[in-house]
């Protein structure tokens, strides 16, 4: 589609040219029919000012590769949003769900580690999540793994948002150690907050997600379908 | 609207040459281009905590820390509907005879209408997520961060008394229909239907009972046994 641009000022045949005649031409011009093949190659799907006060973000679509230790990085397809101040979260991906609306009581945590939802103080509009697990307990309450690095020297932190994958593809921690036979969904360790097959001192009565590699060994991070919720066992 | 600068300033005294011309136009800047300078099929991201005009910009983020949403305006049911981050939503005609505010349980009737109903179980499908008129389309969560409505239940007197506090079980049990309370479930299996996980309590704009919160809608109707 081509720009229209509409002079800022019509002269007639016997008008005497002014200097602001000659400005208002430019000056008082409309432009209109700016199309997607106008903008810069740069631009993604959009870039768009935030609201007054809020930061800048751009949205874009791309690969982000999730960088499993076990096999090789595997990627998945998401919009993000980056935000100026270095932030992003997946905006919204196929067939799962990620938040960035939690922060952590916890200082730090590996990635892939499972949250809990909590209550940080008098209940506010912000949401917040913990890390403690009780060993043998039916923890029912996980929100999601934790997607990215994290780490903050608070350990009530108030500031800094967790990226935690509540369904689909994630990351998880996950340990096996004494399993013998493994399965293909994980179970709650109530006591790391990582997945595993085995019962043991974890959550033998709910299932989180199933195992994408069920067949790999050893304390590792490895991807799993998060089901979005706890499955109660038979 | 965009706004052209002009790339050169022509005095009273300038002795305008071919140059002076070529230089106010060569070397003009545009700014502020804005969604009413888009062609047609060409849509900005509007990004407000009030609603924007779908017709200029059917794709809007709501930056608004309760609840931060990316949604897409669908014509077909005049709704906005949720496509992330962190819930979905899809569009469910309203086929009870009552309006019904946001964060009701819903449950199916027909493949794309609701209604309400006592003691849901396995035919809840979602929470209402905007107050929606008797026979008109209404956002559904299905999954995810979304609101639920909170009613002090009559029955539920222990554990947790029904309250809706972070890690209890989102039920409906003595609750009149569409509304829910808070059963805590620490430590133990649980019984019956659940719904979902209560993420707050009680907090400035949404305190009490007939009030909604936020949960984290689970979807699939968990129990320990039908």
């Amino acid at each position: 589609m081509t720009v229209s641009v509409v002079r800022g000022h019509t002269f007639q045949t016997n008008d005497v040219v002014s200097a602001n005649d000659l400005n208002d031409l430019v000056r008082r011009a409309i432009i209109s029919g700016v199309s997607a093949a106008d903008l810069g190659s740069p631009l993604g799907i959009s870039i768009f000012s935030a609201a007054s006060g809020a930061s800048a973000g751009v949205m874009t679509y791309e690969y982000e590769p999730d960088g499993v230790v076990t096999g090789g990085p595997y990627t998945q397809v998401k919009y993000l949003i980056h935000q100026k101040s270095g932030a992003q979260v997946a905006i919204f991906m196929p067939g799962g769900l990620e938040t960035r609306r939690f922060i952590s009581r916890t200082p730090s945590l590996a990635r892939g580690t499972c949250w809990l939802a909590s209550i940080f103080g008098s209940a506010g509009v912000t949401l917040a999540c913990d890390f403690t697990y009780s060993a043998g307990v039916a923890r029912h309450d996980p929100i999601g793994t934790q997607t990215g690095t994290f780490s903050d020297s608070s350990s009530t932190n108030a500031t800094s948002m967790l990226r935690l994958t509540m369904k689909g593809i994630a990351p998880a921690r996950v340990v096996d150690a004494g399993d013998t036979i493994r399965k293909f969904y994980y179970l709650l360790n109530a006591g790391t907050g990582q997945l595993q097959h085995s019962p043991g001192a974890t959550n033998t009565s709910k299932v989180w997600g199933l195992a994408m590699r069920p067949s790999d060994s050893g304390d590792t991070v490895l991807p799993y379908y998060a089901f979005g919720a706890p499955l109660w066992r038979s | 609207m965009a706004n052209l600068h002009r790339g050169t300033t022509i005095a009273s005294t300038t002795t305008v040459t071919a140059q002076t011309l070529h230089d106010l136009i060569d070397q003009a800047t545009l700014t502020n281009v804005d969604i009413s300078d888009a062609g047609a099929g060409l849509y900005f991201v509007a990004v407000s905590t009030s609603t924007p005009n779908p017709s200029l910009s059917p794709f809007w983020y709501n930056p608004d820390p309760v609840d931060p949403m990316f949604r897409v305006f669908a014509a077909p049911w005049n709704i906005w509907l949720c496509v992330g981050p962190d819930r979905y939503e899809i569009p469910l005609k309203n086929s009870s005879t009552t309006d019904l505010p946001r964060g009701t349980l819903v449950v199916v009737s027909g493949a794309s209408d609701f209604t309400i109903a006592t003691n849901p179980s396995i035919n809840a499908i979602g929470f209402l997520q905007e107050a929606t008129t008797s026979g008109a389309y209404g956002p559904v969560a299905t999954c995810g961060i979304g609101w639920a409505l909170y009613c002090s239940s009559i029955s539920i007197t222990s554990p947790g008394g029904g309250l809706p506090d972070a890690k209890h079980a989102v039920v409906a049990r003595g609750t009149p229909p569409g509304k829910v309370a808070g059963y805590s479930i620490d430590g133990a299996l649980g019984s019956g239907p659940m719904f979902g996980m209560w993420l707050e309590s009680n907090r400035t704009g949404a305190s009490g009972s007939n009030s909604p919160k936020r949960i984290l809608i689970w979807g699939p109707k968990l129990t320990a046994g039908f």
